[in-house]
């Protein structure tokens, strides 16, 4: 167990949200959201950005109900 | 839908709770204070007649959409917060639509089986006519960096 604690299988990546706890995932805050998009306005995949699925479900909604309300873009050429 | 009143609606209306839901709005930014202030009033009668209650309105301003809608490409957005049963969102929304000044609209749940008292109105008669008005200065959104207020149940959720 003592084992397992000190080099755990896998750690996730230090990001945005899991450094900092207080954030909040809302589609009202465009610019928090802005970290979670490639360049061309896409969503960053998980496996990328180093969020559990938990918090890459509520991104994606975030900016989904964002782009919505035109906070964000769907696509920048 | 006048006929509709006074009907059991929801199951949230026999326990006694509301459902908390939020509307964000867009204007077209040739909409000036009377077409803001006659939307707020009628936004009022319709929440008033289905016996929901506003809670909290906000004006964010002119602000420059991501993408152009119906060709405009700057908007005016409302937010308004409201408690009340799922009857509300359809009456308001259709509302909305009839509305030539809106843009767009986006209705999202919040809370489900809110007990009304726990939410206390911030709407004030003052703060309907300055709504009106766009905010001093554009709001810098901070990255929620401003401790939420722990009433706040659905932000609870995400801190599991």
């Amino acid at each position: 167990m003592a084992f397992d604690k000190d080099f755990p299988k896998h750690s996730r990546k230090a990001s945005l949200l899991n450094v900092d706890k207080t954030l909040v995932i809302d589609y009202k805050n465009p610019q928090l959201l802005r970290s979670f998009l490639t360049d061309r306005g896409k969503i960053v995949p998980a496996r990328i950005s180093g969020m559990t699925a938990r918090q890459q479900r509520q991104i994606t909604r975030a900016i989904k109900r964002a782009r919505m309300l035109a906070l964000i873009p769907f696509s920048v050429n | 839908m006048s006929s509709t009143q006074g009907q059991v609606l929801s199951h949230a209306s026999r326990r006694g709770t509301k459902r908390e839901y939020e509307t964000v709005i867009i204007l077209r930014s040739a909409a000036n204070k009377n077409d803001i202030l006659d939307l707020v009033h009628k936004g009022q009668g319709v929440f008033e007649s289905y016996g929901a209650r506003l809670i909290q309105i906000e004006n964010w301003g002119s602000r420059t959409l991501a993408y152009p809608i119906d060709r405009a490409t700057t908007g005016i957005y409302l937010y308004w917060r409201y408690l009340g049963g799922s009857d509300i969102v359809r009456e308001f929304e259709r509302n909305l639509r009839l509305a030539d000044k809106v843009l767009r609209f986006q209705t999202i749940l919040v809370d489900q089986d809110v007990d009304p008292v726990a939410r206390p109105s911030e709407v004030t008669e003052d703060l309907l006519h300055a709504i009106s008005e766009p905010p001093p200065e554009p709001i810098v959104e901070e990255p929620a960096e401003l401790s939420h207020d722990d009433e706040d149940d659905y932000n609870d959720e995400d801190g599991e």
